[in-house]
């Protein structure tokens, strides 16, 4: 979001000057951020990586075969499929793309779920009329027979934190979101210009309200962006990531940035070691992501020798996007 | 039915015990719905259809808060755009209220301020510059200032001049400074790491309203020659409805635009956005008479 400076809170810096505090809390000299209680997480983490070289293929199929490798329980549950929604300029590659989103509605909904809806909160425009239609996600919800949920305007709740590095308590955040049994994040892999990088565990940004908390949702980089990544994701647990890497985005994301065409979709249950996983084949080093490092102490998995590949292997995919400059120090 | 006459009986068919509208059918009632359809169904409607303003004002009374403001629900921070929206509209319908839950909510508008920040290479803008945030703590971007620049200018003349001179010269100044290179503007960021960011539709027509009395300045003709291009472009109740109101104000031509979101209507429904709703029956419905509600 290129909003992202315009903060006062928690920077980067000071994300990663607090992280010997996190250490020393870990060792039992201060209270840690997070209750490491509420956090059960398995042993260690599969993570798919499936083929998927163009828009045209039969993605539904790629997606069932994905939900297959993995235990999920779908029967019966209402299931919330979150893309990337930021912007529109034609031409450009900035969300995920509504062919991905009508197959995971596809694959769902055979698997059993319940209900399916797609649900965003655009973080620039509030125009999400707009955005629904020019991007061609409106055909694709059309197609797919499912009701879209603008996360901006939804019925809200305040709720506490599950952890603290914002130093923030609580948190609105809407209805929907809340009542699914099963949050599906659906972000467009991309590099993004504070962040880093783009994935299942940014792509949370979208569901915070902007009826509430406005355009951009400034007070999310005020208590710095990736504080509140975690604490986002600690907060809305994702049960589900598909990341659109049929396309993706180099260079100067998460809306400048030029096409990269990739060919796969990545999939999991523990959304950080699908984003360790996206991180180390675009060339990013997870542990310098003071985010995903954060997040592999008690959310997920960001070690290689605790991430299951499944499909088709990383180093198929291996490669070394373009960055800003002040992100080089990222790369692995 | 007219596009008009069915806007409003959706609107008066959803309103909500409370006296005010959510953003969508069942939804609980909120700050900006109910004022956008506050504003419209009294532009829209006659007394002779039996509908009255009162439930509706009273949802807005009950909605302040000890400091003023208006709050969407308990422990919600309040909104300065929506706020001010709602402050036009009792001002613009209701002829200079002089009530002292108004006064209170004025005096706490204009009591808010964005924060300052340092200069930032990344982004070459001028961040010590105070106008309006979205919620008290936050940066000043484009869509609060507008509301709370076109409060303050409708309000002045009750206003002590030293302090509403002030803050409406800071708010230009910011809007100004935020303006996309071929004009118009978008959330608030024109350039960022050396790109120019795109206008968007809405926060432009909502700019230029707050500098309607500003039209010789280089940056509003720009800005209104872009939306002049562009205001058909993105297809969208909020788009043109406030496209609609922003033509309106400078006198130009609205035929088109009015066909065209009479058209939206028919295809999309506006998604069932009754704030948006509300928006198109406002512009749709009230502007041979002038748009009271918003002209300076």
């Amino acid at each position: 979001m290129s909003s992202g400076r315009q903060s006062r809170g928690v920077n980067r810096r000071e994300f990663l000057s607090a992280l010997p505090l996190a250490a020393a809390a870990a060792a039992g000299c201060r209270p840690a951020p997070f209750g490491a209680g509420g956090f059960a997480r398995a042993s260690r983490s599969p993570v798919a990586l499936l083929p998927a070289a163009s828009y045209d293929i039969d993605l539904v199929d790629v997606v069932s075969r994905g939900l297959r490798m993995f235990d999920l329980q779908v029967a019966g549950r209402r299931v919330l499929l979150k893309p990337n929604l930021v912007e529109f300029e034609r031409g450009t590659v900035i969300n995920t793309h509504p062919a991905v989103v009508y197959a995971a509605a596809a694959a769902f909904r055979s698997a059993g779920a319940s209900e399916v809806v797609v649900a965003e909160g655009p973080g620039h425009r509030r125009d999400t009329e707009y955005l629904v239609t020019a991007s061609g996600l409106s055909d694709a919800l059309a197609d797919a027979g499912v009701r879209f949920v603008d996360l901006n305007h939804d019925d809200v709740r305040e709720v506490a934190l599950a952890s603290r590095f914002t130093g923030a308590s609580r948190i609105f955040l809407p209805e929907t979101v809340l009542a699914a049994d099963i949050v599906v994040s659906m972000p467009k892999l991309k590099t993004h210009h504070w962040a880093g990088m783009t994935a299942g565990m940014k792509n949370l940004f979208g569901v915070v309200p902007g009826a509430v908390y406005g355009w951009p949702k400034n007070v999310l980089h005020l208590r710095g962006i990736e504080p509140s990544i975690v604490d986002l994701n600690a907060t809305v647990r994702v049960q589900f990531t598909i990341v659109d890497a049929v396309v993706a985005m180099e260079g100067d994301g998460p809306i400048r940035g030029q096409a990269r065409p990739m060919g796969f979709l990545a999939m999991g249950t523990d959304v950080v070691a699908v984003d360790a996983t996206c991180a180390r084949i675009i060339g990013l080093e997870p542990q310098k992501m003071a985010y995903l490092r954060e997040a592999g102490r008690f959310l997920g998995h960001i070690a290689d020798d605790r991430i299951d590949q499944r499909g088709e292997p990383p180093s198929r995919y291996r490669t070394r996007f373009d960055l800003v400059p002040h992100l080089t120090h990222l790369r692995a | 039915m007219l596009v008009t006459d069915a806007l409003a009986q959706r609107l008066r068919e959803q309103v909500n015990p409370d006296g005010g509208w959510g953003y969508t059918p069942g939804s609980r009632s909120r700050v900006e719905p109910t004022s956008w359809a506050l504003l419209a169904l009294t532009a829209a409607t006659t007394q002779a259809d039996g509908w009255s303003p009162a439930p509706h004002l009273g949802f807005l009374r009950r909605a302040q808060t000890s400091r003023g403001l208006l709050a969407d629900q308990a422990d919600a921070p309040p909104n300065y755009a929506f706020n001010a929206l709602a402050a036009l509209v009792v001002d613009g319908t209701y002829a200079r209220p002089t009530e002292p839950w108004f006064l209170r909510l004025t005096e706490a508008i204009i009591g808010g301020r964005g924060a300052a920040l340092p200069a930032d290479e990344a982004m070459p803008q001028q961040n010590n510059l105070q106008a309006w945030p979205w919620i008290d703590g936050c940066f000043s971007w484009v869509e609060p200032t507008a509301w709370c620049l076109l409060l303050l200018k409708r309000l002045r003349a009750q206003l002590p001049d030293g302090r509403s001179a002030a803050r409406i010269a800071e708010a230009e100044r910011l809007l100004f400074d935020r303006c996309c290179a071929g004009g118009g503007w978008n959330y608030g960021n024109a350039t960022v790491l050396g790109q120019s960011l795109e206008p968007f539709v809405p926060t432009t027509a909502l700019a230029l309203l707050a500098l309607q009395d500003r039209k010789e300045h280089a940056t509003v003709k720009k800005s209104l020659a872009h939306l002049q291009t562009n205001a058909l472009g993105e297809s969208s109740g909020m788009a043109l409805a406030l496209s609609l109101i922003c033509f309106v104000q400078y006198g130009l031509p609205t035929d088109t635009l009015e066909e065209a979101l009479a058209a939206q209507y028919a295809r999309s429904r506006f998604l069932d956005q009754q704030h948006v709703m509300a928006m198109a029956l406002y512009a749709l419905a009230s502007g041979r008479a002038g748009m009271g509600a918003f002209h300076v």
